[in-house]
């Protein structure tokens, strides 16, 4: 009697587990995330709370954007079309509003880093006079004086009251379940597919050229680097110094991953290429080897006309339709 | 060698408090916000219009005991809730030492949102650079050449090298109550106020200045 007991505490418990995972599955190959997520267990009436949100125009002064106006799902939640994205009254920021995805595997967040937690990113954006240009108290007041956001925080957190924690918790969750794992790349690591013979090569190219900082299976060390890119003297943007107060760190920016290229464009920091043929070209004769470059970067990167076409097929296989179009992740109803 | 009797103390088992009362003081004078206080030594005013600040992690030790208080405190000088703090401990102790930190720790800094005292909501965070503000002074002083004659202080930062939370700590007479005088002159007879008015970020200003705010405390008993 007391073994089937166990029995079904075992069964119980597995059951419980599986439950609290499938929000949050990755492959065997990508390293443990570094969220903690003790901290913020993910359930999925949290999880629907921050997808409310992050499509919620309320978050904006004048109730006109949303975090999806620019972190738009159908180009892996980046900013389509624009260098620099945009925010409330047509202003423009300084930066390329980033691709989302993977977040549970980042430590900082922005192009220089200067957030240090998923947590605290939404802060940013919100408060931000280009951005969405509005006050916590605000967001928190038109919150609470909404019933239905009443109902949906206390279903989410027993708690009615809307707290900071709570919403910037919720974003989270909803962010944290952007995970891109679904590509070709994924696939033939999978084992279900082969690469082709052209993919293959590019591979190879990439492997030689590219994976020390956009390293697989991520596509990025999530660290920050300098890519020889001349400063636009229009933006006079010198990245992570700013924030590190390193002067080393002149001209630096976090590396972006390199999954889901095909719907992020334009690429850098300032979303200064259109194409991928215009970035591969600028690694390739473009870099200004005068700046303080990382070593990875010192060696000048020689390409082949083949070997960049090569390059290109397989940095297609790193494209996730399937992450792009998920369901999940749309406009809630 | 004291005996770690409790770490994290269970605070409800104790009715009894240790208290420490905090005055905010310039050149002597009680500081209440928006009331001029005279520097008795140039016949200068300052008009305070903000002095907020974190205190946390007080840690009281007796001879044989040592109680941890884990938490924060956001110190409002224009709160009078906010300026008396007690701690349960066990009737028959006497703190003979205490040590706390102003301003929040590397740690806490990059563990992700948190209520309470330590929720942004209360003014003391940057978004955009992320981090808490350990202390925000701001008033108005007639050799101030800011705008209107302001001068702000928010001072913060946690990475090094210019970190700025503050581990202070005072010998005790035996006993179960304490007022921290905070001489404010100290900070601000550090800095040129014809010069330095503002100071809005982390970096090695703030961190001058976060070093100058350690030596204003002084325990009266």
């Amino acid at each position: 009697m007391k073994y089937i007991f166990l029995f079904c505490v075992f069964c119980i418990a597995i059951l419980l587990i599986s439950f609290e995972s499938s929000e949050f599955t990755y492959p065997d190959y990508f390293p443990k995330p570094v969220y903690n997520f003790s901290q913020n267990p993910l359930k999925k009436e949290v999880i629907q709370l921050g997808r409310r949100l992050f499509y919620d125009p309320i978050l904006s002064a004048d109730s006109s954007i949303s975090c999806a106006s620019c972190h738009s799902q159908y180009n892996a939640f980046a900013h389509v079309d624009h260098d620099l994205s945009h925010g409330i009254y047509d202003r423009i920021g300084k930066r390329n509003a980033p691709a989302l995805m993977n977040l549970a595997w980042q430590k900082l967040f922005m192009w220089d880093g200067a957030i240090n937690h998923l947590d605290m990113q939404a802060l940013a954006p919100i408060t931000h006079p280009n951005e969405m240009d509005n006050s916590l108290e605000n967001v928190l007041s038109r919150l609470r004086n909404n019933s239905n956001y009443r109902h949906y925080f206390f279903s989410a957190f027993n708690d009615s009251a809307i707290k900071t924690e709570h919403v910037l918790k919720a974003l989270s969750q909803f962010e944290l379940t952007f995970i891109s794992s679904n590509s070709k790349y994924d696939s033939v690591k999978k084992g279900l597919v082969s690469f082709t013979e052209k993919e293959q090569k590019g591979y190879e190219v990439f492997l030689q050229n590219c994976n020390a900082c956009h390293t697989e299976p991520l596509f990025s060390s999530y660290s920050f680097s300098h890519n020889g890119l001349p400063l636009d003297s229009t933006l006079s943007d010198y990245g992570r110094v700013s924030i590190s107060l390193q002067s080393s760190d002149s001209g630096y920016f976090k590396i972006p991953t390199l999954r889901n290229l095909r719907y992020s464009f334009p690429y850098m920091h300032d979303g200064r290429f259109k194409t991928l043929s215009k970035v591969i070209q600028h690694y390739t004769s473009g870099i200004d080897y005068s700046l303080h470059l990382p070593k990875e970067l010192k060696k000048p990167i020689q390409l082949s006309s083949d070997q960049k076409v090569e390059l290109i097929s397989f940095l297609f296989t790193l494209n996730d339709s399937s992450f792009v179009f998920n369901k999940q992740y749309s406009y809630l109803k | 060698m004291p005996f770690l009797m409790f770490l994290f103390y269970p605070e409800e088992l104790y009715s009894q408090g240790f208290t420490i009362n905090i005055k905010p003081m310039y050149y002597g004078h009680i500081i209440q916000i928006d009331h001029p206080v005279i520097d008795s030594l140039q016949g200068e005013h300052v008009t305070f219009k903000e002095c907020k600040f974190y205190m946390g992690k007080f840690t009281l030790y007796s001879k044989d005991t040592v109680l941890h208080f884990d938490r924060y405190h956001l110190i409002d000088i224009d709160n009078a809730n906010t300026t008396v703090l007690s701690f349960p401990i066990p009737p028959s102790f006497y703190a003979d030492s205490i040590s706390f930190l102003l301003g929040i720790d590397s740690v806490t800094n990059i563990s992700g949102i948190m209520d309470g005292d330590l929720d942004p909501l209360n003014g003391m965070y940057w978004a955009w650079n992320s981090g808490y503000i350990n202390m925000k002074i701001e008033g108005i002083t007639p050799k101030c050449q800011g705008r209107n004659n302001l001068f702000q202080f928010h001072i913060g930062g946690y990475q090094a090298p210019y970190q700025t939370a503050q581990k202070i700590s005072f010998v005790l007479k035996k006993t179960q109550s304490i007022k921290i005088q905070m001489n404010v002159q100290n900070i601000l007879e550090k800095v040129q106020l014809s010069k330095e008015y503002q100071i809005m970020s982390p970096g090695k200003k703030a961190k001058e200045m976060s070093e100058s705010m350690s030596t204003m405390f002084s325990i009266l008993q």
